[in-house]
């Protein structure tokens, strides 16, 4: 598992081209490259899964500029849709390293 | 403040923002950086078709930027810096405002409190002093002013994020009031006890971007703002601080 990749995958769903951010719900490929990435959370990204997203630690500002340039709806449609998702999710930690094990 | 700025006539600004992890992010963070390259344009590409901002061009006052780098060298505080990088909103908008047609050289400070870790409200406070200091210490005559973007409680990507012009936008009114009771009286100690992360947090989930106005009480080293207050749910705080020879 990895918030550190998570966030990453979405910042690159911010700043790439609207052909990547198209290509990206068929082949996510180049987008997930380097990401480290489990299962879960290649699902939850491919499939724009806002509140695994957000439970799991996703940088929140990060989740919801990246799955609104995904989504390419309007501001408001978007983020009332976006909100309802995480509703009942609180404000998890959205450190990188929260779930980093001491070494031995 | 645009009138205010034009009164006190200034060489330079010193502009405060933070990145909003458009280019500096968890694989190389700095928590307080200077850019002293010889331009600075911005916002990101993205920013502009999300947020429909126009483009903004600044000159940079090179020798003002390792001025204060190696001022603050001196006294403690290492700052990271840069010769390429962009400045996105939290630079662009004021000074979309503030200088519309341009003109004014700048020096871009960025701070980090996007990404966790962010540095403790003391230390803010800290490398605000240190600036005044260097500023007010410099070999030249140029009068400089300090400006920075930032914001109260506030929300983004979470449950209480609400449309731009919702009250929403306030998520918490009372650490609001709270902070800027506190700026206001220039009530450092109370001031630092306030803007705990974890205080910060709980009013909404982007809050630490107040920080950056516990830097410029650090610039201000201590005093009350003469102005301190929320239109909307966008603050505005000011400080005049005294002449310091042919500078203020």
């Amino acid at each position: 598992m990895s918030r550190y990749g998570v966030d990453k995958v979405l910042r690159r769903l911010v700043q790439c081209g609207d052909d990547a951010r198209r290509a990206f719900l068929h082949d996510p490929g180049d987008l997930m490259d380097g990401c480290d990435l489990s299962p879960e959370e290649s699902r939850a990204l491919t499939e724009g899964d806002v509140g695994s997203l957000y439970q799991m630690g996703a940088h929140p500002f990060l989740l919801w500029c990246g799955l609104w340039r995904l989504d390419g709806g309007r501001f408001d449609d978007f983020t009332n849709r976006y909100v309802d998702a995480v509703r009942d999710y609180g404000t998890p930690s959205y450190g990188t390293s929260d779930d980093a094990t001491p070494r031995e | 403040m645009r009138r205010r700025l034009d009164q006190s006539k200034p060489d330079v600004l010193v502009l405060i923002g933070s990145d909003h992890l458009n280019q500096w992010f968890m694989d190389n963070m700095p928590p307080f950086l200077v850019g002293k390259a010889r331009k600075a344009a911005g916002p990101f590409r993205s920013e502009m078709e999300m947020f429909g901002l126009p483009p903004y061009e600044a000159n940079i006052d090179e020798w003002l930027a390792k001025e204060i780098l190696s001022g603050s060298y001196d006294r403690g505080v290492d700052l990271a810096f840069s010769d390429e990088f962009g400045i996105d909103h939290s630079f662009t908008v004021p000074l979309s405002y503030l200088y519309p047609e341009g003109g004014l050289p700048i020096v871009p400070f960025f701070t980090n409190t996007m990404a966790l870790p962010i540095p403790p409200a003391t230390r803010f406070y800290k490398v605000g002093e240190v600036l005044r200091t260097v500023l007010e210490e410099l070999p030249s005559q140029q009068r400089v002013a300090v400006v920075s973007s930032g914001h109260l409680s506030i929300e983004v990507g979470g449950p209480r994020m609400g449309a731009i012009n919702a009250e929403a936008g306030r998520p918490d009114p009372t650490f609001d009031d709270e902070a800027l009771r506190l700026l206001r009286r220039g009530d450092v100690d109370g001031l630092l006890r306030h803007a705990t992360l974890e205080r910060m947090l709980q009013a909404g989930n982007v809050t630490p971007g107040f920080l950056n106005f516990v830097m410029l009480a650090g610039v201000a080293r201590g005093a009350g703002a003469q102005q301190a207050q929320c239109r909307g749910f966008a603050p505005f705080l000011s400080w005049d601080v005294p002449e310091t020879g042919d500078r203020r």
